[in-house]
């Protein structure tokens, strides 16, 4: 059933690639929903993955980089399909870079290990949930920021500008909450709320980056183009803090 | 006197020094996140090559967050947020989120000078049945402790304890099997006709004076003494996880034998801690890592042990009163965004 749910949500996103390019060049009007349903089938089977495996080890799927890719992928869909249903902000024109973003998620995901593994003593905390699922969400926003401002730029819809900014504010809002329940996280397990450790270092980066971006909109009316521009290559800090920590930088979160 | 003040408080409170402060900050920190910190010379060298190295610990890079340069910035940071809020306070009352948050950011550094002023953080080393009144810092200086400590006890929890697993392969016919075995048990494959013992377990082999023995308790060489049973004769040999063909497996040409040590999977580190105070009470309480022990202010955190000494635990030790302040701020700071973010009615 896990392995059947784990395919059956690859095989949705896969799908809705498909679906993706019919909507976005049949210019589909009030029948857009429909092309999403792939993308929302997906992301139920990869609900229905994350909770498998939750109930097989006995603790949340977010212990490992693959399961926090899984659990990535859930939330950026997520997201997706909540602007896409509920606000009129989403063109379907996102519909397939989302779609390919799941798939790519996937696709890396399928090179990790996945062997469900028992928790590490550092890691056996409450804080594991709320940490993970804060910083997960934050990053989960800031790519959809970051499909949004590449259409942007592409196709230079102010639908997506505004896509962009409202997912900044939401990732930027749970990166914020994530650096804290991390910190807080810390000063529970070593004494100490802030070692600069690489891993907090470059989250720390990445917030200030996003800081700077929100004021500079705010305050030096950097709107359109300039304001993609920075949205899309906020992305680099999100995938280094995320991936490139862990495999460059030794420190405290090894293990992540 | 009072217009060098008004320009002063104008330049501070700018948007471009905040926005360069930001910049600034920032590179600070990739620079620091990136390249190695607080490390020995020889570090530096071996890492980065010589010239690199080199250069990098000439220009402080090697110690960037507690430069001066770094904590010149943050300082300006502080002042210029203050500034802002001094100067554009009508705006900032008009839209509490924003004023919210950034209170929060300046309480974040507020907290930061209460750590650097009052903080103290270290680390004891117990063996079990030790005390000790005092903990250490990272520069081996000795801090007294209002009480003192002992280490009852330490032990280690598994979710899969270790294993010692022999593959026995019959040479006549090629047919193997495989078993674990605990030091001191015995066991009889009947599908090769043999009976082994694992007689003694031995986790860092060493050839000692007086025969073999282990060096300490760390699995760094494991080995264990065999008596094997092969109809009417009996064998004894020293099999190695490390070094499978020691002895050539010559001495028995009907069989071989290999070990493979499989190491167990840690599930939490624990010492059993009493505390002996003088104006509180004493008691006792089993910390593990995510559960300190906490004191009239100071807490313990369980932080290392030491493979070669199960007796051994590492504490780490710390008092800091900033927490308050910087907690404080972890709640204003998400609830100042949110309002100014999506309870504002701005844009």
């Amino acid at each position: 059933m896990l392995n059947l749910s784990f395919n059956a949500a690859f095989a949705c996103y896969l799908l809705s690639l498909l679906a993706g390019v019919l909507a976005w060049t049949l210019k589909t009007g009030a029948k857009r929903k429909f092309f999403s349903l792939p993308l929302a089938a997906g992301w139920i089977f990869n609900g229905l993955y994350l909770a498998l495996r939750w109930q097989i080890s006995g603790r949340a799927p977010l212990a490992n980089q693959f399961e926090s890719i899984i659990f990535l992928v859930w939330g950026t869909i997520g997201f997706f399909l909540i602007f896409f249903y509920f606000s009129s902000l989403v063109p379907d024109s996102l519909l397939f870079p989302a779609g390919l973003f799941a798939v790519l998620g996937f696709g890396a995901a399928s090179l990790l290990d996945g062997t469900i593994e028992p928790l590490v003593p550092a890691l056996q905390s409450n804080w594991l949930v709320i940490h993970v699922i804060t910083i997960m969400l934050g990053y989960a926003a800031l790519s959809l920021a970051f499909l949004a401002a590449c259409i942007f730029l592409w196709k230079g819809s102010q639908m997506l500008e505004n896509f962009s900014c409202k997912t900044i504010q939401i990732g930027f809002w749970f990166l914020t909450l994530g650096i804290i329940t991390g910190s807080v996280w810390a000063n529970s397990a070593w004494g100490s709320y802030w070692s600069w450790d690489p891993k907090e270092t470059w989250s720390l980066v990445t917030w200030i980056y996003y800081a700077l971006v929100i004021h500079l909109r705010r305050t030096r009316g950097w709107k359109e183009k300039r304001f993609a521009w920075l949205a899309a290559a906020g992305f680099v800090f999100v995938l280094f803090t995320y991936f490139g920590v862990n495999y460059l930088l030794a420190g405290l979160h090894s293990y992540a | 006197m009072y217009d060098y003040f008004r320009k002063t408080l104008n330049t501070l409170s700018s948007i471009g020094l905040f926005l360069t402060l930001l910049i600034f900050i920032l590179i600070a920190c990739v620079l620091g996140g990136t390249i190695l910190q607080n490390e020995a010379m020889a570090r530096y060298h071996a890492v980065y090559g010589h010239a690199f190295g080199s250069l990098v610990v000439k220009l402080g890079l090697d110690h960037v967050f507690d430069s001066w340069w770094f904590l010149l910035s943050l300082g300006l940071a502080a002042a210029n947020l203050l500034a802002c809020l001094w100067q554009r306070y009508q705006v900032f009352c008009r839209r509490p989120g924003l004023l919210i948050s950034h209170l929060a950011i300046i309480l974040i550094f507020a907290g930061g000078i209460v750590r650097g002023l009052t903080a103290k953080h270290g680390y004891l080393a117990l063996n079990a049945g030790e005390a000790s009144g005092q903990f250490f810092t990272g520069e081996n200086q000795a801090h007294n402790l209002p009480f003192w400590v002992r280490l009852k006890d330490f032990r280690v929890q598994y979710w899969k304890k270790e294993a010692h697993r022999f593959h026995v392969l019959r040479q006549a016919d090629g047919r193997q099997t495989a078993a674990d075995i605990e030091a001191g048990q015995e066991i009889t494959l009947d599908s090769l006709g043999l009976k082994i013992k694992a007689a003694a377990f031995y986790p860092n082999f060493v050839m000692g004076h007086d025969g073999p023995a282990t060096r300490d308790m760390a699995r760094e060489n494991p080995a264990m003494a065999l008596i094997v049973y092969d109809g009417k004769k009996r064998i004894q040999k020293f099999v190695f996880a490390n070094f499978p063909d020691f002895h050539g497996n010559s001495a028995e040409k009907n069989y071989q034998i290999r070990y493979e040590y499989i190491p167990g999977k840690i599930r939490q580190f624990e010492s059993v801690l009493e505390i002996f105070d003088a104006e509180g009470s004493n008691f006792e309480k089993t910390i593990s890592v995510n559960n300190p022990l906490k004191h009239r202010g100071w807490r313990f955190y369980q932080s290392g042990y030491d493979p070669k000494n199960p007796a051994f635990s590492s504490l780490q030790v710390a008092r800091d009163p900033s927490v308050t302040v910087i907690y404080l701020a972890f709640i204003l700071l998400p609830a100042g965004l949110a309002w100014s973010f999506w309870f504002s009615g701005e844009k």
